[in-house]
């Protein structure tokens, strides 16, 4: 069947009352906890997660597509009306899109975060439906060693955009590694870093892991600051929309930022911060008034906005075709494939056709939903910003037990959410990013598998990463990228006494 | 909080980890590479990452994300032991006995002061989400002592 053929078929299965309803669900719900202050789209879909579990597997990644895009919807409501970024990729928008709320333009600032977001959704939909396979079909001539390779460009890459140190960065990866691999080893049955307990012999549980370091850390880091004052949002008020000048500057810093956003994500390295600096750098330069940035240009939520977007459609394509997370979000996505014991990666396309095109007929669906719902209910969302912290962070608490519970009926799982909770927490205070670790934990025991197979190809020869040219060129690359920020930094730090001279 | 001491709790986390690593039996010969490889490169890695963090920490302690507020234990201990009793009394108490409580308990933690609208929101929250995944869903959640007629 043809590419378009296939997507019909998608759209017949998304078409249907049960999955119109629950794709409607999605993005409620996906809206609903985004806007939370704290909760980024990865704590959403975390939080969520456990819901979708009664659901058939094409119904329930129905849902998925639809919280996914509510919950990126609902965070940059957050960002621009109560200047608290629910994820890194986010930042830019706090830094126009708040001081235009405090002007009295959030109507403007929120209509083009989502007019934009819609633009770069469904552009990049578009290019994913026919990228996907072709890529698929590219993944399938990858041969172990180079898999190997890619995935650690892809740590490499996450860690060094991540947080401001490398190291602090590394170190987590490399703890989630560790995480990961707890449990009966798959290939010999031999019991790894569970230290003889029998709970952890299938291993630390995924979804309790991302819950804690999630929602739990987030519930901890509340409590943390408690006394502080609470910051109120900003009114909403006058019109929810643009004015005739607001589209004239929105439309290009839209197609530029998906231009952006939707290449970068789309690589096996990528994650959706870059794209979204870029976006608004670029932005910021291309401006007539470029002193207008920091005090509410429309053009530093417009672009940023569309390249975010855009990028998280664009993760989906290592996701689906080499089932490589490249961000908090799309580990998270893997994980919900993985509890229906779907495996993303070059069979993906041939395995679960039905599967994997519904999902793609479900972002079209979803960006049409959130677009048609957010707008008109904005008022709504931002009652929820009202909520008290106490009860806000009582009831995150309570979903997040309960999602644990509901997946697993276990006592023990709850414990290890909430150990990972303080643990998080703890990372959080002292600057280390959490990301790599989820990354690691849920990337890391597919690294293994391309690791040992690359390595009995090789009959034991190391060397075999370094022998094949194509692996060989990944690797350097990562290691350019791994040392080329230190060495950046360095050079900086040298140079700043002399240019004070 | 301090980043020495977390970055010596990375470095003792990888010297676990590689100590560990040490004590998989590596399988037998017929296998080109077995269950310790990975397990051993990935600790000697943390291990690399975690003294050049440690050095870092001390040669320079950063203060990190949010400097200009301390981190208030009390309420965060005493969340801790809500967490800790709620876990506890989940399956012996009830599902939505013990989740009303802990509601309240966390609310209060958090400096709510409003005792009765906690325990009515509470208790919504917990019989709303328990009669959905329990009668609705089909997730069996703990009934507890009281049970529901419904």
């Amino acid at each position: 069947m043809s590419v378009l053929g296939h997507l019909l078929d998608g759209f017949a299965h998304a078409l249907t009352l049960q999955n119109l309803l629950l794709g409607l669900l999605g993005v409620t719900v996906g809206t609903l906890v985004g806007v939370l202050p704290g909760l980024g789209p990865a704590t959403t879909i975390a939080l969520l997660l456990p819901l979708t579990m009664v659901f058939d597997p094409v119904g329930a990644f129905v849902m998925f597509a639809g919280i996914y895009y509510g919950g990126m919807y609902g965070g940059s409501t957050t960002a621009i009306l109560l200047n608290i970024p629910g994820e890194t990729a986010s930042i830019p928008t706090t830094i126009e899109g708040y001081p235009m709320a405090r002007k009295g333009r959030a109507g403007a600032a929120l209509a083009t975060a989502a007019i934009g977001s819609f633009v770069a959704g469904t552009i990049s939909t578009v290019v994913i439906t026919f990228l996907a396979p072709g890529m698929s079909a590219i993944a399938k001539s990858i041969q172990p060693a180079e898999y190997f390779s890619i995935m650690v460009l892809a740590f490499v890459t996450v860690t060094s955009l991540m947080g401001d140190s490398i190291v602090r960065g590394m170190s987590s990866l490399f703890l989630g590694l560790a995480i990961g691999m707890v449990g009966i080893d798959q290939m010999t049955g031999q019991p790894r870093l569970a230290f003889g307990v029998p709970e952890l012999y299938e291993g630390l549980p995924v979804v309790a892991l991302a819950v804690g370091l999630f929602a739990v850390a987030e519930a901890v880091a509340t409590a943390a600051r408690r006394n502080r004052q609470e910051q109120a949002p900003v009114k909403v008020t006058g019109r929810i929309g643009m004015t005739r000048d607001d589209w004239r500057r929105s439309w290009r810093p839209w197609l530029r930022g998906t231009a952006f956003g939707l290449p970068i994500g789309s690589l096996p390295a990528g994650g959706a911060e870059l794209p979204t600096f870029l976006s608004y750098n670029v932005e910021k330069r291309l401006a007539k008034n470029p002193e207008e940035f920091g005090h509410g240009a429309i053009e530093g939520v417009a672009g940023p906005e569309a390249a975010n977007n855009a990028a998280f459609s664009g993760v989906l394509v290592p996701l689906l075709t080499l089932g490589i997370p490249t961000s908090a979000t799309a580990s998270m996505l893997l994980i919900a494939f993985q509890i229906y014991n779907v495996q993303p990666g070059p069979q993906l396309f041939d395995q679960q056709p039905v599967l994997v095109w519904t999902l793609i007929a479900s972002l079209y669906i979803g960006n049409v939903m959130l677009l048609v719902l957010n707008l008109p209910l904005i008022r709504l969302w931002v009652k929820l910003l009202s909520v008290p912290a106490a009860l806000l962070t009582a009831a995150i608490l309570t979903f997040a037990t309960l999602g644990v519970y509901a997946t697993s009926q276990s006592v023990f799982e709850i414990l290890v959410a909430y150990g990972f909770g303080l643990v998080g927490f703890v990372l959080r205070r002292t600057g280390y990013p959490v990301a790599p670790l989820i990354l690691g934990a849920v990337l890391g025991p597919l690294m293994e598998v391309q690791f040992r197979r690359a390595l009995a190809f090789s009959e034991g020869d190391p060397a075999v990463f370094f022998t094949r040219p194509v692996s060989l060129a990944i690797l350097v690359i990562a290691a350019a990228c791994l040392i080329g920020p230190v060495v950046l930094r360095h050079r900086g730090k040298i140079r700043m006494p002399a240019a004070m001279d | 909080m301090s980043t020495r001491l977390v970055s010596a709790g990375f470095l003792a986390v990888a010297l676990v980890v590689v100590a560990q690593a040490f004590m998989i039996p590596d399988g037998g010969g017929y296998q080109a590479v077995g269950p310790r490889a990975f397990p051993l490169l990935v600790g000697i890695g943390m291990a690399v990452v975690a003294v050049i963090g440690v050095v870092q920490a001390f040669r320079d302690p950063v203060t990190s994300e949010g400097e200009d507020e301390g981190v208030h234990w009390r309420p965060v201990l005493l969340l801790i032991g809500t967490l800790a009793l709620y876990a506890v009394l989940l399956v012996p108490v009830g599902y939505w006995q013990a989740t009303t409580l802990f509601f309240v308990a966390v609310a209060r933690v958090l400096g709510s002061r409003k005792l009765v609208r906690d325990l009515v929101v509470g208790l919504l929250l917990a019989l709303a989400t328990y009669l959905l995944f329990d009668r609705v869903l089909g997730i069996t959640l703990p009934p507890g002592l009281i049970r529901l007629a419904i």
